[in-house]
């Protein structure tokens, strides 16, 4: 069996495909660097990460997909799924293996490798989706809005066209406590950010909740009041948590205002 | 500035509200403008919460006053109840809307009312928020209003100018079973705002032909809702109520919404220990068979059926009545006829038309798609069943549907169904 290891970035990925195809080889899996390998392993080849390489796969990859396929590999990605990367590694690797010109191997969801991508890739969008159901904002004294997630996959890069569409009015945060990094909104231009300092975050990683001396005075109001409309608006009589649950996991409660 | 007493008058009209089931924040796409929060995003909109019975929380659905001069039998608003009444003040509500957008707890306002002094008073106020929302707080989110029967033209057309979408409620499909429960309304009133709005709509999209900038009317078209187990009205008849209103161009949704007792004392009404939330479920089914799967309304109701079966979904129970339309060929049969399979969605529908022009689909890669196997194999083949005497082939037409049904009904179901049947037996002997 022949592996490849790779860096687990996307210009890694591309890189490896690369590498199949000058190496004259076509690896069987495709995994992180440092992680076990598996039984049966007879050859392992380091990919180096190398952008012009990746580059170039990338602009072969825009001459055979369409535009949807390429953002399904794309949003599959952002998934950050271990299991992913040898399907994703095999997709692109076939496509390759067609005739230049639109192949239209992406509609063939019989093939087990696109399937998987196409899978991962929905699963992504929906928890996208999520983020844009589910995140709340709480206003701070300066008139910045502060929403706090945890998503399972990458997705708050997918948001932000969104929130930047819906909230132009207003500057906002959005911050992802799994992965530490925020995108902030300051009315003109959405840019990425970090906190290089944990302990001065004006906020609570755990509850999302602002800092007393920097939200804003109404705004525990407005959080009660979204609370008692959330317990009026449910009719005892048809009581169903379940459905509750399954459209609304536990998992995103933690930042919920209704649900704190 | 808002107070504590606000948000008890919040409560109160939330409470009266809930009863519409109406929730959806679909149906038109209109990106932020400079100057404006808020944007719609269509397809099938944003939920923001789900609350605890499980409903979608979308627009804040509030009633502007619970007063009203009718007194229906099935609302719990009617005014011979004793209930705590409010009416929030116009700066009050847009406050509140604007506050609960800006921190996305929801898409936008669904304002209903009860009917205060005159249609025509009732209708203004309601303008009057979405105008004030409009061009004073410029927001551009989604805005659902109830048309009130009875307003006048000019009313109800500013209404249109700013509402993405307007409703009415039929809540009766037959006009006798209406006049018994609700003497002061008839069918007529309903439909009459109905069809203004559906004209001006119509209007409008020819006039957006010849010039592009006029301002659009009721983008998202109007939805309506009927009440499911108040009267003994069948669903056949609900049904057909329903497909007319889809043969309708500006009506998008028709919603149903199981009884919930509310006015018990009325001798007049059934009284339900439960919401009949399996025939409300039966009944969306229906419904999405009408709107996604081709299906005509005598095929999913007819005469000999008049209610839905509770035990098993409409579209398997069409297809335990039509033996001989099965088994479909999952690789040679039309889009359609593969929709009809129970166990294949519109999704995996779509997924295996595309893939079997590359090769020919099996049963794994079926499963791989996400088809409900456990329904759909009786009902298809794909050509590899065949395998000798070894594993002779069980379909629909070999075990026949009276043996095939108790295999793909759970004990969970029937009892759900068994136990919503009794209660309508209470309602049979109910005197009337």
């Amino acid at each position: 069996m022949l592996v490849y290891a790779f860096d687990r970035t996307f210009d890694g990925l591309l890189s490896a495909v690369f590498d199949a195809y000058s190496l004259r080889q076509h690896p069987d899996m495709l995994m992180g660097e440092g992680e076990p390998l598996p039984l049966f392993c007879e050859e392992v080849h380091e990919v180096t990460t190398a952008d012009d390489r990746a580059a170039r796969v990338w602009a072969g990859l825009e001459k055979r997909l369409s535009k949807q396929a390429l953002r399904m590999l794309m949003v599959s990605y952002l998934s950050e799924l271990p299991e992913l990367d040898t399907p994703l590694f095999q997709y692109i690797y076939k496509v390759f293996q067609q005739p230049e010109g639109r192949t239209s191997l992406e509609r063939n969801f019989s093939d087990a490798d696109v399937l998987a991508v196409t899978n991962i890739g929905r699963k992504v969008i929906h928890e996208q989706h999520r983020m844009l159901q589910f995140l709340r904002f709480q206003k701070a004294k300066d008139g910045t809005y502060l929403g706090v997630v945890s998503p399972d996959h990458n997705v708050l890069p997918l948001t932000v066209a969104h929130f930047k569409d819906r909230f132009r009015d207003q500057p906002w945060l959005i911050y992802d406590a799994k992965r530490r990094y925020g995108f902030y909104y300051d009315c003109q231009e959405v840019i990425r950010i970090t906190f290089q300092h944990e302990e001065s975050l004006p906020f609570d990683l755990d509850s999302g909740q602002l800092n007393d001396e920097v939200i804003s005075k109404d705004d525990k109001l407005f959080q009660d009041m979204w609370r008692t409309y959330f317990k009026a608006i449910c009719i005892r009589e048809r009581m169903n948590p379940r459905k509750q649950l399954s459209d609304m996991p536990r998992r995103y409660w933690k930042y919920m205002t209704e649900k704190q | 500035m808002l107070t504590e007493k606000t948000m008890e008058k919040l409560r109160i009209l939330a409470e009266s509200a809930k009863y519409d089931v109406s929730c959806s924040s679909s149906g038109t796409v209109r990106g932020g403008k400079q100057g404006m929060v808020g944007n719609t995003v269509g397809g099938v909109g944003i939920c923001h919460s789900f609350a605890d019975d499980g409903r979608c929380i979308s627009l804040l659905k509030v009633m502007l006053t619970n007063y009203c001069m009718y007194d229906c039998a099935y609302c719990v608003n009617r005014r011979s109840n004793d209930i705590p009444r409010a009416t929030l003040a116009v700066h009050e509500l847009v406050e509140i809307v604007m506050e609960f957008y800006r921190r996305n707890y929801i898409e936008g306002l669904f304002l209903s009312s009860g009917v205060v002094r005159n249609p025509d008073y009732t209708m203004e106020r309601l303008v009057a928020i979405a105008r004030d929302l409009r061009t004073v707080h410029r927001f551009n989110g989604y805005i659902h209003l109830k048309s009130i029967p009875g307003a006048s033209g000019e009313l109800m057309s500013e209404a249109g100018r700013y509402a993405d979408r307007m409703s009415v409620n039929i809540e009766i499909p037959k006009e006798e079973s209406l006049k018994l429960l609700a003497p002061e309304k008839d069918h007529q009133s309903v439909f009459q705002p109905m069809q203004f709005v559906q004209q001006r709509v119509l209007e409008n999209q020819e006039d957006r032909k010849r010039l592009r900038r006029v301002p659009r009317f009721v983008p998202a078209g109007q939805s309506t809702q009927m009440i499911v187990g108040a009267t003994a009205d069948t669903d056949r008849d609900i049904l057909h109520m329903s497909s007319v209103m889809y043969s309708q161009p500006t009506i998008r949704r028709v919603y149903y919404s199981g009884y919930v007792s509310v006015n018990t004392y009325d001798p007049r009404l059934p009284v339900l220990k439960q919401p009949p939330l399996v025939r409300e479920n039966r009944l969306y089914q229906a419904d999405w068979l009408m709107r996604f799967y081709q299906f005509s309304v005598e095929e999913i109701v007819d005469e000999a059926n008049a209610n839905l079966d509770l035990e098993v979904d409409p579209k398997l129970a069409w297809a335990l009545r039509h033996p001989e339309q099965f088994p479909v060929d999952i690789n040679r049969d039309d889009y359609e006829k593969i929709l009809r399979v129970p166990g294949i969605g519109v999704k995996s529908a779509v997924l295996i038309v595309n893939s079997r022009r590359f090769n020919r689909i099996t049963s794994y890669h079926l499963k791989k798609m996400g088809v409900v196997m456990k329904k759909a194999k009786y009902f298809i083949t794909c050509h590899e069943l065949t395998d000798g005497y070894a594993n002779p082939i069980v379909g629909i037409n070999e075990l026949h549907p009276e043996r095939l049904k108790p295999l793909l009904v759970s004990k969970a179901q029937q009892k759900k169904a068994a136990d919503e049947l009794q209660l309508n037996l209470n309602f049979e002997e109910e005197p009337c």
